[in-house]
């Protein structure tokens, strides 16, 4: 099914201010053609409840975004029909907030089985849950929303703050064409993004947490994720071109406060972060094409002396397309990370004074109109072998590859049913005995996933 | 904080109750305190930063906040503490060189409710 929505020159803030829904929905029918089921991550049904829209308004699959769900998050999460509180006149709201405040929550129960157990470990690791999670997604001004989840997982056995996104969205002109801008307070560099081609919201959008995982990854794969605190200014024009810039600064979660000669990991100063990209819809495809980075000065321990300075600069690309009653999605990301590694060096955790990492990730998913989807990834990480900072390889390599496959199957919208297989041609610079003994083989991982959002 | 913040939740208030059907509220707050007693040596002993080199409780200062409500719910604050005393002096107040006014504060926040 194909639902026409969206509104081409009136952005949903505005809309969302006036007009009753059904107003709305007029005025979005003259808008863009946009794919009814497709998938996306920070599906929360917070914003289901709130707008009164079923999730595939906003999600092919959850997490993945349609063009409807990236202009609610472009404008702030800023749409309601909720009964809401208000106060001020019509055109200068002082408050306009939920009566009932839409709190949502997602389940996942998982098991996992790699080819090989782990050194004296059990295999066959089940986890209910792998990840609880309460969510506060609702817009809490006019033109201000929230994306704030709470995570229980299995793992840590506790309960914390895990993705913050806190947005401001405004519409102007600019050349007599839609400008949508706005700022993101977060705190996991590409949480705020809008696609699913960057890490936080990026495939595998679930997989297994207790299966190794290759050692090396570029700081900006959710390396800082959580730890951070970023405010940056966005924009949209002419629905085509987008651009954001954000500074972070270290914001930890436990550990010392303030940080001091026991923190690790500490930026000094302010990270700067860019993204840049060009969208483009025509008939039933959709295309982006970007480029985000992040250039940071990391203190690996302590907070004075010498810095390991890390710069990653990426590309990337995302494709969807309407076939029949079902879907192709596609996304692709190139990252190159430089790394300058003097303390490092000088604490004796690395070899070599500068490295550097690339990373590359593809991949695609069919879902058809019974919302079963298949999806077949790959990726590969390769750097300069560097026998101290790699300590886990035999070669000192962090070279890894693999390709994962996956079926899905979403029942209902906000359920989903996944078997996953994730393979590994190399992993931590081999394929056999790696790590000495073990082969990349031997990670290869299983998983099943039920994954409930409600 | 909790404290300072409140000193400042309370004046602002005022400027809300002048307009309540405002579209955004601004307000200035200037406070000022302190803390004096009996010198005590023992009770009071000299440590970096946290301690006292004269033994004496004695703090004062100013603390000066502006702050924007662009809707009754939010709040953004930009505020400056400012020592003229700390831990019983003015200089070299903890016996390890630290001055009363190296803890001077800058203090930004945004706080939301909802």
């Amino acid at each position: 099914m194909r639902t026409r929505i969206l509104a081409t020159g009136i952005a949903l803030g505005v809309l969302a201010a006036g007009a009753t829904l059904q107003q709305r929905s007029a005025i979005a029918a003259n808008g863009v053609t946009v794919n009814a089921h497709t998938i996306h991550r920070e599906v929360i049904p917070s914003f289901s409840r709130q707008t009164g829209l079923a999730c595939n308004q906003c999600h092919t699959t959850f997490p993945q975004l349609t063009a409807f769900g990236r202009r609610f998050k472009l404008n702030g999460y800023t749409l309601t029909r909720l009964q809401m509180v208000e106060a001020g006149d019509t055109a200068n709201r002082s408050l306009k907030i939920n009566l009932i405040p839409p709190v949502s929550a997602m389940v996942q129960a998982s098991m996992s089985q790699t080819r090989k157990a782990q050194p004296g470990a059990q295999n066959g690791n089940v986890e209910l849950p792998q990840e609880m999670s309460i969510f506060l997604g609702e817009e809490i001004t006019p033109r201000v929303g929230t994306f704030l989840q709470f995570t229980y997982s299995a793992a840590d056995a506790s309960f914390g703050f895990d993705n913050a996104d806190i947005r401001y969205a405004n519409q102007g002109k600019l050349g007599s064409k839609e400008l949508i801008y706005g700022f993101s307070l977060n705190n996991n560099p590409t949480v705020q993004d809008l696609w699913n081609t960057t890490s936080a919201w990026g495939f595998p959008w679930a997989s297994s947490e207790v299966a190794p995982t290759p050692a090396a990854a570029t700081l900006i794969e959710g390396g800082l994720a959580q730890q951070v605190a970023g405010l940056g200014a966005y924009a949209m024009w002419d629905n085509h071109v987008y651009g954001e810039f954000s500074v972070y600064r270290s914001a930890p979660q436990g550990g010392p406060h303030p940080p001091d000669a026991s923190a690790e990991n500490t930026l000094r100063g302010v990270a700067p972060y860019w993204r840049a990209a060009l969208q483009h819809s025509w008939g039933s495809q959709y295309v982006e094409l970007g480029t985000y980075g992040l250039s940071t000065r990391l203190y690996p321990a302590g907070v004075t002396g010498s810095t390991d300075r890390y710069t990653d600069v990426a590309l990337d690309a995302q494709y969807e397309r309407k076939v029949g009653k079902g879907s192709i999605t596609g996304h692709t990301t190139w990252i190159n990370e430089t790394e300058k590694l003097e303390a490092s060096v000088a604490a004796g955790a690395a070899t070599n004074p500068s490295n550097t990492l690339k990373t590359f990730k593809i991949d695609g998913s069919y879902y058809n109109a019974g919302r079963v989807g298949l999806t077949v990834s790959y990726f590969t990480t390769s750097g300069d072998a560097d026998a101290l900072r790699y300590a886990g390889s035999a070669t000192g390599s962090p070279n890894s590859n693999g390709v994962v496959g996956e079926v899905d199957f979403l029942p209902w919208l906000n359920t989903r049913f996944t078997l996953q297989y994730v393979a590994y041609g190399k992993f931590d610079g081999a394929r056999k005995a790696y790590d000495g003994v073990r082969n990349a083989s031997d990670n290869n991982t299983l998983y099943l996933l039920t994954w409930l959002v409600f | 904080m909790w404290s300072a913040a409140l000193v400042g939740g309370l004046l602002s208030t005022a400027v809300c109750e002048r307009a309540p059907a405002q579209q955004a509220s601004h307000g200035a707050t200037l406070a000022y305190f302190a803390t004096s007693g009996d010198r005590d040596t023992l009770l009071h002993r000299p440590a970096p930063v946290a301690g006292t080199r004269t033994g004496r409780p004695n703090s004062s200062g100013l603390i000066g906040e502006l702050a924007f409500l662009p809707w009754l719910n939010t709040r953004f604050a930009l505020q400056y503490v400012a020592y003229a005393r700390f831990n019983g002096s003015h200089d070299d107040y903890d016996g390890f060189g630290r001055s009363a006014s190296d803890n001077n504060t800058l203090y930004l926040l945004a706080w939301l409710v909802f």
